[in-house]
């Protein structure tokens, strides 16, 4: 067995984790993307940035009822 | 250097493992998990790679993803905007599936293997397919053509691919046509109207088309409209994939088309509506033919090369592969055996080892058996705690015991060696069966398979007898060797090769070299010896619905399930008793003498 079948919640951290260089791929991506769609960017941050909050809500559960009282 | 490549989360997941630049294994998720098109994040197929080759996810020098999952978030997000307000009740749900974790790649491969983020790269979903395509070709250049649904933007790109005498290699993308104008798509929203499964039952419509004629290729070309530059663009509004998940074709598409298939209607053509589907079938097919010629004939003038590779779902389509080879001008095309998303995760771990990471050229082996291999004593053990009849015989022996039992219409499951890396059958889990009568393929078609009744079946031939059956124009030979071109069958031997000729006269071949599947061709020499005629109905070891059997145990759990008469693996051949068939129906029997007796009827 060499495959880690991690819990769920460290799963979830190791994305949090991670998600930084993920929307830094989005960005330059977008930026460079011939499909003219720079003015995308803002947008396409933010709901990256949201499903991250979601993510840590149903991640860290002391936090949702918090994360959950903003929306 | 040890490289994986994964592909992943749309359909067809797999993983495949390169190891100073030569592939040494390769499965799809489906195959382990039993779950047909799995698109789940390959953990099972990893996990089989990595023990295959004895190694620990720390030993990879890189781990790479087959598209840039972020770019088509991108494009996503771009389309649902575009598309507002019609897109406002599939946009939640899009964001929902793309934020929850497709997004995210880069930390699900991190979490389950535990490597650093440095050594996880991206390829581009049409460099994958690309390199697929190219770098598993027996050629050192190439013109390269891909085209599937859609990847990140693109849905059909044109190239060309070096592979130089210093070791170095050149895949160069030229251009591309970008969604939502995809040939992919428009096939996909016929294979909806159809009432089939989308990005799994293509196969069907192209089946069904042959029993139509092209009379709607005016309406089609409505749809679709060709550029002065010689590319097509899709007329959107006979379309809505590019705002919904949920549905493919719009209300002036029916207009044109008139009603869709109830998918629970069976296709009877006998019928108008019969009739006017299987012409949508064939009018689609058409233009879709047409328009990949076009396109091949363009590059060929372009790039003034004899070699086209081919990659990407549209690759699939062996009729239309046929009219490439034959009209395109090249002089040999070269489509993998796993041309589709699967086969990506291949070709992202050769295009990271060789453009990215730049290593040596390598010569990739010409064969599709990556997976793994079939545990025969497995199988005998299985059947021994089940009381059949098994047993056990020499190489020689066993392939004249298995000729034998298919000169006298058996059906044999036949298992050898390593499975199979793409959808196709080709000698290691096939069904195989004498390809003379229609009866033969009825009672496949309704004892074994459980599918529609206008569904063809393949044959497998020697390479060195194929000519004698089929007309193979040149080049035609290799297309045939992963069963990815549709030939006629020579007129005279139609009658004599029922089951496996389509109701045009056309068949999709496999043309077998000795060295590919030794056991196979050896028995294919055996049968031709007794019936005059070495061609097989070959087709793949799966039961409708479920993905091709892997193991041992799965052979033999669909063996027992279907009418499948004898299984083989390896040395081990399991017949099944007369008894066995015959006692679902005795309980039937005890049932309803028992209800009728308790309740003090008759």
């Amino acid at each position: 067995m060499v495959v880690r079948k991690p819990g769920g919640i460290r799963r979830r951290l190791i994305m949090l984790g991670t998600a930084g260089g993920s929307i830094a791929d989005l960005i330059r991506g977008t930026w460079r993307s011939e499909s003219g769609n720079r003015w995308l960017l803002p947008l396409a941050v933010f709901l990256c940035v949201f499903g991250l909050v979601l993510i840590l809500a149903t991640t860290v559960e002391a936090l949702a009822p918090f994360i959950y009282a903003i929306f | 250097m040890k490289v994986l490549g994964i592909s992943a989360h749309y359909h067809d997941s797999a993983a495949a493992l390169l190891v100073d630049g030569v592939p040494v294994c390769a499965v799809q998720e489906e195959r382990l998990s039993r779950h047909k098109n799995d698109a789940a994040f390959p953990a099972a197929a990893i996990e089989w790679c990595l023990n295959h080759a004895a190694l620990e996810p720390a030993d990879l020098d890189a781990v790479v993803f087959y598209e840039r999952s972020m770019l088509k978030f991108e494009r996503i997000l771009t389309c649902a905007l575009r598309a507002f307000p019609r897109s406002w009740r599939s946009f939640p749900n899009a964001m929902k599936n793309s934020l929850g974790e497709k997004v995210w790649a880069r930390g699900i491969i991190s979490s389950h293997l535990g490597v650093p983020r440095d050594k996880i790269l991206f390829t581009q979903h049409h460099e994958s397919h690309a390199a697929a395509a190219f770098l598993t070709a027996p050629t050192r250049r190439a013109a390269i053509l891909t085209a599937d649904g859609v990847g990140e933007w693109a849905t059909l790109t044109v190239g060309h691919g070096e592979r130089r005498r210093d070791g170095r290699t050149d895949i160069t993308l030229l251009r591309e046509i970008r969604f939502p104008h995809s040939l992919g798509m428009l096939y996909s929203t016929f294979t909806a109207y159809l009432g089939f499964a989308v990005n799994e039952d293509e196969y069907k419509v192209m089946g069904l088309a042959a029993y139509g004629r092209p009379t709607l290729t005016g309406q089609v070309g409505k749809l679709i409209r060709r550029t002065p530059d010689g590319a097509f663009a899709l007329v959107p509004e006979y379309f809505e994939y590019q705002t919904t998940a949920s549905r493919s074709y719009s209300s002036r598409f029916v207009e044109l088309f008139g009603p869709p298939r109830n998918p629970y209607d069976p296709i009877d053509l006998e019928t108008a509506d019969g009739r006017r589907f299987a012409d949508c079938a064939a009018s689609v097919q058409r233009v879709l033919e047409d328009t990949l010629v076009d396109i091949a004939r363009a590059l060929h003038q372009e790039t003034g090369l004899s070699d086209l590779c081919f990659g990407g779902g549209v690759a699939l389509n062996g009729v239309a592969n046929a009219r490439i080879l034959a009209e395109s001008g090249f002089e040999r095309l070269f489509v993998p055996p796993a041309p589709g998303d699967a086969g990506c995760a291949v070709g992202a771990a050769l295009y990271a080892d060789r453009i990215y990471l730049g290593n040596p050229d390598r010569d990739v082996p010409d064969h599709p058996f990556w997976g793994p291999e079939v545990d025969a004593k497995e199988l005998a053990r299985a059947a021994r705690e089940d009381d059949q009849d098994v047993i056990e015989l020499e190489d020689a022996a066993m392939i004249e015991r298995v000729a034998d039992e298919l000169a006298a219409d058996r059906v044999i499951g036949w298992m050898d060696g390593a499975t199979e890396f793409g959808p196709r059958a080709l000698g290691h889990r096939s069904i195989l069966a004498a390809p003379h009568s229609h009866e033969m393929r009825d009672r496949l078609n309704r004892d074994i398979k459980y599918r529609e009744e206008f569904r063809p079946f393949a044959p497998v031939v020697p390479i060195e007898a194929a000519d004698t059956y089929f007309e193979l124009p040149p080049g035609g030979a290799r297309l045939a060797r992963f069963m990815s071109g549709v030939f006629p069958v020579r007129p005279e031997w139609r009658a004599r090769l029922a089951a496996i000729t389509h109701i045009d006269g056309s068949a999709r071949l496999q043309a077998l070299e000795r060295e590919m599947a030794p056991r196979l061709h050896a028995l294919l020499e055996a049968y031709g010896r007794r019936s005059g005629i070495p061609v097989l109905l070959n087709t793949s070891f799966n039961l409708s619905g479920e993905p091709i059997v892997t193991r041992a145990l799965e052979g033999y759990s669909t063996f027992r399930r279907c009418g499948i008469d004898v299984l083989v693996a390896g040395p081990t051949l399991v017949s099944k008793r007369a008894t066995v068939r015959a006692r679902p129906l005795k309980e039937d029997v005890a049932w309803w003498s028992g209800s009728l007796a308790g309740s003090g009827g008759v």
